[in-house]
This record gives structure tokens, sequence and C-alpha cells, in this order.
């Protein structure tokens, strides 16, 4: 356990430094000057004072040596400071933590509510595989896979804002704003859960226990939801953390077109306005996140599969 | 059944609470940008707070472009390096505090002793502002200059309270002198004005307005269509059709001071000869573009300026001529396809790359190959400012800081010029744009203008190909809404 613990730290710590490294070069990469394309994100303007590009540059810090600059912020994040924004000068770590949290309450509300969908319906179509209705979801199912958020986000705006009239169209002010990003966030999740609960509980109706379950009398509804649908979930705990993860910092199209102040907006306006602190932060409470969640995962994995908590493998 | 009614009428009503409208006398607003800068001054924040109702400053542009009083009631120039402007008497911030010369002078001082110095007004063209007498102020220039009651109007020049400004921070909140208070914000999503009912200039007929920043232009439109929204700033081009039958939605077109322009660099063969430059100017239909890519919403441009302006060049004629195109060509010894220019756009603009394929096809009709490279801007800025490149694409307003083009000619014409990318450089121009700087008529102005803007067009540095239009949309509801050409106001003491 312990050993398992020094391997996952040793690799945040290994994955941080290269992250905030990485974050700290993009800036560079594309050859042009980083201050003026800050400069340009304050302003919105093409045509800058070049007194100005200065100023900001000394305000900044960025007139220094590339080295000087990291080993800087390295050493105030060791410390738990994570600078100020470059474009609105705010405490970087107020901004990602209050990103994160909308991020995360959009994640889990759509994984929520794919969770919701496919666990009944994976089951169900793996009560009699090949059938009319497994024949249809597996259909729904792929096409899901297929629709961009681009796509489906506009659509279903026209259609539940617009036309219904029934949900706002954008922003994050209630309970309300969230179901529209969350449905649309929730397709691509949804669909994958149901193949992956479908395949998994077509394994698990075969299993002997099952067959012993049943034939001790009980309904074939009791053994599926006892028996059958623990282990069938297993491998969706698993994706689960994955799309968790991903979610967090990978929602930009459905962020920016619904105005959520979330993680993947504020990553995306980072890259664009090259905002390192952002960015640096951004990109290790991520990683730090998707660790823990994965961690949270395997111990979930543990818990729920007896086989694997009673130390029958190893 | 009846429990699906239950959730139906349970989720409408949640839903509804959500969205419902304002209290009478209450817009909700949609803005395009967020406060970026934290309302440093020097940022676009400078524009929100002013089109919030909230900033004033000691002038104003109006909607016509006349320079008005606003904090200051008169103004006058005692020495070509120095104004006095007569502050307005009895005027309050929003926080109770009175405009005083003092407070003025404090608030452009904060200015001047700004890490990162508002283009508007920084010690590089400002030497002092002093208090002369209790209610006088003096603004002392570095050059003498005649545009400084005009770039007093600027956003950036706002009057706050003296509380406002602290540690190099600037607090809007109830430190105002506007129509609107700022009571609430929120960075990111958005911010709630109220009626300031000791405004000096009036009581203000709305109560106050819920200001939403949504940066996506399908959002903001489709909030109008919903009613989600009362006005939404700025509709894109592409969006103007959803418009065309709605009768509670009224689109506002403003002709704003901007021009899609091709640039080309003056300093690199081909373009070093007026002639080729001139055959590029002669070989693209702008009537074409603004048809066929904007669809009728920019204006074919017959120079820098639009001909509606105080200062455009009289009869102003187009261009296109592919026969004198090719003339040109053959004049300055290029033979047909002999030639291949690279030419560079920005995605950020998503029209351009349509523009391209068109000047493409009409640069090939007299026989110039044309690369297009399109990347990110700040990809390709490095090598257009030291110019190595051949032709590129730019959207630039031309009013800046000042409701006269000024700043855009210095800038982009002068030897000196910080954004001259075309890499034009004469004495002749720089004479005549120093010469604007000391002419104290605006009428002489406009003419000297006028001819710059003849000699850009004749000389062909740059191809001037639409003057972009922008559009709002606003609930027909919604009276005395007018768009501001340089985006300084929106929540006026006249909406309603």
């Amino acid at each position: 356990m312990w050993t398992i613990a020094l391997k996952r730290f040793t690799l945040l710590c290994a994955t941080c430094v290269f992250i905030s490294l990485l974050a700290f070069i993009v800036p560079y990469m594309n050859g042009g000057d980083p201050v003026r394309t800050i400069l340009r994100s304050r302003i919105g303007d093409v045509a800058l004072d070049t007194e100005a590009v200065e100023a900001l540059r000394i305000s900044l810090g960025l007139e220094q040596p590339l080295y000087i600059q990291y080993l800087s912020w390295l050493k105030a994040a060791l410390s738990g400071d994570f600078g100020y924004s470059f474009v609105s000068r705010a405490p970087v770590g107020q901004e990602v933590l209050r990103s994160l949290g909308v991020s995360f309450t959009l994640a889990m509300a759509a994984l929520g509510l794919a969770l919701l969908v496919a666990l009944p319906m994976g089951t169900l179509v793996a009560l009699k595989p090949g059938g009319r209705l497994d024949n249809i979801v597996t259909f729904f199912t792929q096409s899901l896979v297929a629709i961009p958020e681009y796509w489906f986000a506009p659509i279903s705006v026209l259609i539940f804002s617009l036309y219904l009239g029934l949900l706002p169209s954008a922003g994050w002010q209630g309970p309300s704003y969230i179901v529209l990003p969350a449905l649309v966030l929730s397709l691509r999740p949804m669909a994958y859960f149901t193949r992956v609960t479908r395949a998994a509980m077509i394994d698990v109706l075969q299993a002997p226990y099952i067959t012993a379950a049943l034939s001790r009398g009980l309904s074939m509804r009791q053994t599926v939801v006892h028996h059958g649908l623990r282990n069938g979930s297993m491998p969706v705990v698993t994706l689960f953390a994955l799309w968790l993860a991903g979610l967090l910092g990978g929602s930009v199209v459905v962020e920016v077109i619904f105005s959520i102040p979330g993680m993947g907006r504020l990553i995306y306006e980072g890259v664009v306005n090259n905002d390192v602190p952002v960015l640096q932060a951004s990109f290790m409470c991520i990683v730090v996140l998707s660790i823990v969640i994965n961690t949270i995962a395997d111990v979930l994995y543990i818990l729920l599969n007896p086989v694997v908590r009673m130390g029958h493998v190893h | 059944m009846s429990n699906r009614k239950t959730i139906l009428a349970a989720s409408a009503l949640a839903l509804s609470v959500a969205t419902a409208a304002q209290a009478a006398g209450t817009l909700t607003i949609n803005e395009v940008v967020n406060v970026v800068a934290g309302w440093d001054m020097a940022s676009d924040d400078a524009y929100l707070g002013s089109r919030s109702g909230c900033y004033e400053g000691l002038t104003k542009v109006d909607f016509d472009g006349e320079l008005k009083p606003s904090l200051a009631t008169a103004w006058s120039q005692s020495s070509p390096t120095a104004w006095d402007f007569k502050i307005r008497q009895g005027v309050k911030f929003q926080d109770g505090s009175p405009l005083t010369a003092e407070a003025a002078a404090n608030a452009l001082n904060q200015l001047l002793v700004a890490q990162v110095p508002a283009r508007a007004f920084s010690k590089k063209n400002i030497k002092s502002v002093a208090v002369s007498d209790a209610e006088t102020l003096r603004v002392t220039t570095v050059e003498p200059s005649v545009f400084l009651p005009g770039q007093l109007a600027s956003p950036a020049t706002t009057i706050l309270a003296p509380a406002a400004y602290k540690d190099g921070k600037v607090n809007p909140i109830n430190t105002c002198t506007g129509p609107f208070a700022i009571t609430r914000v929120d960075a990111k999503q958005g911010m709630t004005v109220k009626r300031n009912d000791s405004y000096w200039g009036g009581k203000p007929k709305l109560d106050g307005a819920e200001i939403k920043f949504i940066s996506d232009a399908n959002s903001r439109a489709t909030q109008i269509r919903t009613g989600e929204a009362d006005i939404a700033r700025i509709i894109s081009a592409t969006a103007l059709g959803q418009f065309k039958n709605l009768k509670n939605v009224k689109l506002e077109q403003t002709k704003a001071p901007r021009t899609l322009m091709l640039l080309l660099n003056n300093k690199k063969k081909p373009f070093d000869d007026i002639r080729v430059r001139q055959a590029i100017q002669a070989a693209i239909d702008t009537s074409a573009i603004a048809a066929a890519v904007y669809e009728g919403a920019a204006t074919p441009a017959m120079g820098p300026f639009r001909t509606t302006d105080p200062w455009a060049p009289a009869n102003q004629k187009p261009s296109y001529d592919p026969a004198k195109a090719k003339k040109l060509l053959a004049e300055a010894g290029i033979k047909p396809g002999s030639l291949t220019l690279n030419l560079w756009g920005y995605v950020s603009k998503v029209e351009l790359k349509d523009v391209a394929a068109v000047v493409q096809e009409m640069l090939g009709q007299v026989g110039i190959k044309v690369d297009i490279r399109m990347a990110e801007y700040k990809a390709i800025e490095p090598d257009m400012l030291a110019g190595n490149f051949d032709m590129a694409f730019m959207s630039r307003g031309y009013l800046t800081d000042v409701p006269e083009p000024i700043g855009f000619i210095n800038a982009d014409y002068s030897c000196s010029g910080s954004f001259n990318i075309a890499h034009y450089c004469t004495p002749e121009m720089d004479t005549e744009i120093s010469k604007i700087y000391g002419t104290k008529d605006q009428v002489d102005r406009f003419k000297m203008y006028a001819n710059l803007g003849e000699k850009i067009q004749r000389d062909a540095i740059n191809v001037f190909l639409v003057h972009e239009s922008s559009y709002d949309a606003h609930a027909t509801k919604i009276k005395n809404y007018k768009a501001h050409f340089i985006n300084y106001y929106t929540m006026t003491p006249g909406l309603e």
C-alpha cells in the first residue's frame, strides 16, 4: 500500500514539474513576443504602443532570463503561491479553484446523468444480447459517440431554449443553467458507459454464481440487481474516473458555447493569451486531481470487488 | 401520468424562475467581453465601465462624433502645451464625495504613475496634471497638441472618486459619477448596475441593468431571440439572417470606423514599385467582396475612410479596373504568371479565409499567383512587424483614443509609427502628419486628413477592401437605444 502511495507521489511530482515546464515554454514556441499577446488580450487592439509593451514586460518580470523566471515561479509554487494572472492580475489560485468548482459540478452532473441512463440500459440489453432492443441501443450508442459537441450544443439550445423556452441558453447562475450543458456533455460518456455495462453484464450473467442464484429461486430481477449489477458496474467505475478527469479540463467547446466559467475555458483563454501562471496552475491542478481520482477509483474497485477485497487475486 | 405532469410543472417553474424577466425598468444586456484586467484603466475594462453608464470623463464624444462637455464644463488652450479645464460644480461621486479639481487631478495622475500606461494618457505625451484653482485643472502636454480634450473623452481617462484608487488597483463600485452605479461584479460572468438617483445630468429612466458577459456570438444572438436578453451587443454578420422576420427584435447598424485592408509590404520587391501596388489595387473588386463574403453587411472601401466621414476625401471612386491592372504590371516588367506573392491572414477573423480565396482568384485573373497562409495572429505578427511578408489582411479601427483618425495615420503611415506594417516611410508624409498635431481648427484638420487619405489611396500604400459594420440587437420594447460608433456608451440616462 505504502509502496503504491510512494510511487504515485513520485509520479505526481515528476508530472507536475514536466507540465509546469511545458506550460512555461508554450508561449515561446510560436516565436512571437508573449508580452504583445498578453497586452493585446487586455486592450483588444492589434496596434500596440511600444512603451506599454515594454512597461508590461517589466511589470510582469518577463525581461528576466527564462530560467530565472521559472525558478522564481517554482520557489513560490513550492510555498503554495502560484502567482498572479498575467492578464487579470488576480491571484491564480483563486481563479483556478473557482473554475475547478464549476467544471467539477458540470462534469459530475454530466457523468451522473450518463450513469443514470447507461447502467439500466446496458443491463437491460445484456439480458437479451442480439435482440431488437439491443440493436436499437447499439445503434444509438454508436451514433451518440459520433455526435460532436459543437453541433449538439447549439441544436439543444435551439430546441430547449428557443423553441420550447424551457431552459436558459447560456450562463452559470443556478441549477437550471447546468441542465443543457450537462446533457450535451453526457451523451458520449453515456454511450461508452452503456456499451461497457452491456459487455460486462453479458459476461457476468454467464457466470456460475448467477446460475446458482437463479437456481436458488431468486427472481431474475433480484439476481441482476443484487449479484449482477455490482460486478457488472466495475469497469464503469474505472471509465467514470477517466471521464471525470478528462472533463475537468476538456469541456472547452461546451464551456464557451454556454458561457460557463470552467477550467476548459480558463485553459483555452490562458493558451490564447499566453497567461503562463494560469496555465501552470491549471495543468498541475488537473494532473493532481487525475491522479487522486484514479486512486479513489482503484479503492472503489477494491471495495466493490470482493475477489480483490478478499485478497484472492494480486 | 399525474407524476409526469407534476415533474413537468416543477421543471417549468424552476426554469421560469431562472430565466425570469428582470424587475420592471431593469434590462439584461449581453456584453462581448468580460472584466479582463481587474479594472485597469489602460485596458478594455475602462470601456466596460463607460458602457455600463458608470464611468465619465471630463469630456465626451456624442453619438454624432462631436466633442461635448461632461465633468468639465469648458476648456481652453492657454499655451501650445497647456490646457485648462473648468470642473463641473455640484457633482458628487457615487460614494458621496464631491467632484473637485483636486479629485479630477488625482484620477488623471493615477494614470501617469500606472505601471502600464494608457495609450490615451501617458507620460509619453502628458507632462503634468495640476490644480490651478478650486474649479480649474491644468494639463500640460510634452509637445503642443490640439487633441487633449478628445483624449479626455476616452474611457481610459475616467474620473473616479479618490477612494477608487488603492495600491495601484481600481475599484469602480460606487466610485463613479455616471447615471448608473456598479454594485456587483463577477469578472467572468457579469455585473449589476443600478440607477444613480443623484446623477448630475437628471434622473436616469431605467432602474438598472444586469450585464452578462457572453463571448460566443451565437449565444448572444440566441439570447435576444429567447428573450433572455434585452440588448445584445455585436451580432455577427452571419447571424443577421436570424432576425429578418422577428417583430420583437430590432437591429441597430453602426457604421464602425473600421476597415479591412490588404497590407502591402512597401519596402519589399515588387511593392517598392508604385505601379505594382496600384495594379493590385485595380485588380481587386471590393464591391464583389462586400457582396459575396459579407452579404452586404459591409461597405466596399474606396480609401482608408468611409465616404460619410467628415474628413473623407471628396469624389472617391472605385478602383477596380482589371485592364488597368494588367497594363500597370506590364509597365512594371511583370509578365503574367511570373509573380507569386504570399498572402497572410489570421484565423480569429473567420471571414478572412473566404476573402483570401476571393483575392487569390482576382489576382489570378491578372496573372499573379497567390499563396495563402492562415494562422493565429500572434504567430504571424513578428514577421509582419519585421517586414518578412508580401501581403497581409488587417482589420483596423481608425479612431483610437480621439474621435479623429490622427492616431491611426500616425501609427500606420509615419516613419516611426508603432504599427507601420506596410513599412511606408517618406519625409513628406511625416511632415504632413506633424502639421496636424499643431492645427487648432478642426475644419482645417479634416482637410488635411482628406488630403492624406487621398494620397494613401492614390499611391496604393495599402489596398482598402471593406468598411465593416457592426450590429447590435435589442428588443423593440427598448426605447432610445443607440449603438455608439466607437463603443463608448450603452447605458445612457435616456434609455428605457
